[in-house]
């Protein structure tokens, strides 16, 4: 879990210089989290290019706005705030028509045992049941609705406290609990065959 | 397969879709190319909307300056009357000095070459290719007679103007319209 401490008095201060017209600090944020980011949208929509696009137009906007920013909440809240607010109109002009065009996995997934056993053994078929694993559960995230697939991305997938996603959508943490909980009811029914 | 996740296990997968490490490293130049865009789109729009706004501006001049309402036409028109009744018995004095009366300003037809309006003070014609006003009488200039002319006196200046466009100096209206 990310210790937000120190991070939030350098995001600080580099909002503050962006304020006084100083583009590399903003520069900076950008490097910062455009990988987090990325990753709230892209599994919010299963779709590289979109979320690439939208990534842009997050941090644009962003940028637009940063002089509006007085600081009541810290810079990594309001930036996903911006994130999940442009990601859910996105998927609401979108709508229902899947178009997912999925990432690959990355070698990171081996050093995880539990998912390493899945693919212990490199063959073609094994291959093959992990990119089905891995459609199948982007499928499933998908019929999902925008409510409760933001709170599983954030929570399951980013790894994220309740009360920092509760902040962010600015719902309790009841509220947020609750949604988790009828979200992974709907993925167990969804992903039957394939779970314990 | 024999071994079945459970569900948060199967969510931790999802983690590890991502794309390489180099698609980062180039969101950031891909970022200021359409900041740089963005500029350059907002810099081509205000230029247009200044330039739009301050030619129809000017029409609106030329046009009220023209076009009286009921009232004021009616007042005019008795102005007009008591005006004619004083000067008439004066007119035979004023032969010799109509004479030598500055010439009225012929009737320019107009055709619908792109234009730039303005007005001269006193009307009189100048050289085109003097450093003055090349107004012709009339006032209508066509954008052809402008290129390579020098900025506009402050007597025969119209509308004021913010953008520098082709090298002429600023406030001067001896510009294109049309990009």
């Amino acid at each position: 879990m990310e210790s937000h401490e120190p991070t939030e008095s350098d995001d600080k201060l580099l909002v503050q210089r962006t304020q006084s017209g100083d583009s590399s600090a903003f520069d900076a944020l950008f490097i910062k989290y455009s990988q987090r980011i990325y990753g709230l949208v892209y599994h919010m929509t299963a779709n590289h290019e979109d979320s690439g696009d939208l990534v842009q137009e997050v941090f644009a906007k962003a940028y637009r706005s940063i002089r509006g920013f007085q600081g009541k909440s810290s810079f990594y809240t309001w930036l996903h705030t911006i994130a999940v607010n442009m990601t859910i109109n996105f998927l609401k002009k979108r709508g229902k028509r899947p178009q997912m065009s999925l990432d690959d996995l990355d070698s990171g997934l081996q050093n995880d045992k539990e998912l390493a056993a899945l693919i212990e053994k490199r063959d073609p078929l094994k291959e093959a049941n992990l990119n089905d694993l891995k459609k199948r559960l982007n499928e499933a995230m998908q019929r999902l609705s925008h409510a409760h697939r933001v709170v599983v991305t954030m929570f399951d997938i980013q790894g994220m406290p309740h009360a920092e996603i509760a902040k962010i959508l600015g719902i309790s943490d009841g509220t947020v609990r609750s949604r988790l909980y009828y979200a992974h009811q709907e993925l167990q029914a969804y992903l039957s065959d394939l779970l314990q | 397969m024999q071994n079945k996740p459970d569900l948060q296990t199967l969510l931790r997968m999802k983690r590890h879709e991502t794309p390489g490490p180099e698609y980062f490293e180039n969101m950031l130049g891909e970022f200021h190319r359409r900041q740089r865009e963005e500029l350059l789109r907002k810099s081509a729009w205000m230029i247009w909307k200044d330039q739009t706004e301050a030619f129809f501006a000017s029409i609106r001049e030329s046009v009220a300056s023209v076009v009286l309402s009921p009232k004021t036409a009616l007042a005019g028109a008795a102005a007009a009357i008591v005006l004619a009744a004083v000067m008439l018995p004066k007119s035979q004095e004023t032969v010799t000095t109509l004479a030598q009366a500055k010439p009225i300003a012929p009737v320019v037809e107009f055709d619908n070459r792109p234009a730039s309006i303005f007005f001269s003070n006193d009307g009189i014609a100048a050289d085109l290719k003097s450093p003055l006003l090349p107004v012709r009488q009339g006032g209508l200039v066509f954008d052809n007679d402008l290129v390579g002319v020098p900025a506009l006196t402050a007597s025969n200046r119209v509308a004021p103007h913010h953008y520098v466009a082709e090298g002429l100096p600023t406030g001067s209206i001896a510009a294109r319209v049309s990009f």
